[in-house]
């Protein structure tokens, strides 16, 4: 016996005609699984499961006037594919889950830091939001803050605020400390454990 | 001596519980709320921008009360801090602040 499918399970082509600056996106996903088993009980039977993905995009020149190209924006592309089978059913096959994502301009760029997708997400959406905090991360960052209100050498405010990827003020260090609080209160857990660890807050209270 | 200030945004799915304790955690991050503001200019998010004094802090908590037609409610033993465009719930209201 033998069976074998094959199942194309998204295609995706973007065209936009007439514009001489279109961006042109293309991705398919095709999955290909065979069984083969025998009349011989003894003999097991046998699968294979393939996938073969596609992405293609043409980033058009940034300017359409001299046509030269583009350095930013849409230029800086990663894509990311993720395969998982989990167990189960018959013949072992249980359910299949394909992740896949296009990250492009300052997010694409920006995968190489330390706090890859956060800072990502926050490159795509372009503004930092806040929400309710627990009291316990609410009270960690009222720490952070307290801390950071004391701290009078500027070397270290300044170290602190390059690590927050913000800009310091270089008339007022009081302008500095508005930003590092601020930017605290943005923080998300896994930011801000990675930030109470920073050599600068050594000496912060506990 | 006038005080810097300190934006911090919201997103617009918050009700105004999650808004308003939102807006207590900010007042003890970077200082007493100043002002609320709707902010559309990061389309296509709908925000609600607060702006804080760096200030000493203020010695009440804040309450958030919507202004159904417009109209500001009476707050016993309260008064009012600003009004402001307030995105709660993803529609727009205005929003009072007391302290």
């Amino acid at each position: 016996m033998r069976l074998r499918t094959t199942t194309a399970l998204a295609g995706a082509f973007t065209v936009l005609c007439g514009c001489s600056n279109a961006l042109y996106f293309y991705e398919t996903e095709k999955i290909s699984m065979s069984l083969e088993g025998r009349p011989d009980s003894s003999q097991p039977v046998q699968g294979s499961l393939g996938l073969k993905q596609r992405v293609a995009v043409v980033a058009p020149p940034k300017d359409p006037d001299t046509m030269s190209r583009a350095r930013s924006d849409a230029v800086s592309m990663i894509s990311t594919f993720r395969f998982r089978k989990d167990k189960g059913g018959f013949a072992d096959l249980g359910p299949v889950t394909i992740q896949t994502a296009l990250v492009t301009g300052s997010a694409a760029t920006g995968l190489d830091r330390p706090k890859t997708q956060q800072v990502a997400a926050v490159q795509v959406t372009g503004v930092r939001t806040v929400g309710p905090d627990t009291p316990d991360i609410h009270a960690r960052k009222k720490r952070l803050t307290d801390c950071v209100i004391d701290i009078s050498d500027n070397t270290k405010l300044n170290a602190i605020a390059k690590k927050l990827g913000i800009t310091p003020n270089i008339d007022d260090p009081n302008g500095t400390k508005t930003g590092i609080k601020t930017r605290i209160g943005e923080l998300k857990l896994p930011e801000l454990e990675g930030f109470e660890k920073s050599d600068e807050l050594n000496s912060c209270p506990q | 001596m006038p005080n810097l200030t300190a934006v911090r945004f919201s997103e617009d799915h918050l009700g105004l519980d999650a808004i308003t304790t939102t807006v207590q955690q900010g007042e003890g991050l970077v200082g007493p709320l100043l002002a609320i503001s709707s902010c559309e200019s990061f389309p296509p998010k709908r925000l609600t921008c607060f702006t804080h004094e760096q200030a000493n802090a203020p010695g009440q908590t804040i309450e958030l009360h919507l202004c159904p037609g417009g109209a500001i409610p009476t707050i016993p033993g309260k008064t009012v801090v600003c009004i402001g465009n307030c995105f709660v719930e993803a529609k727009l209201r205005m929003v009072a602040a007391f302290r």
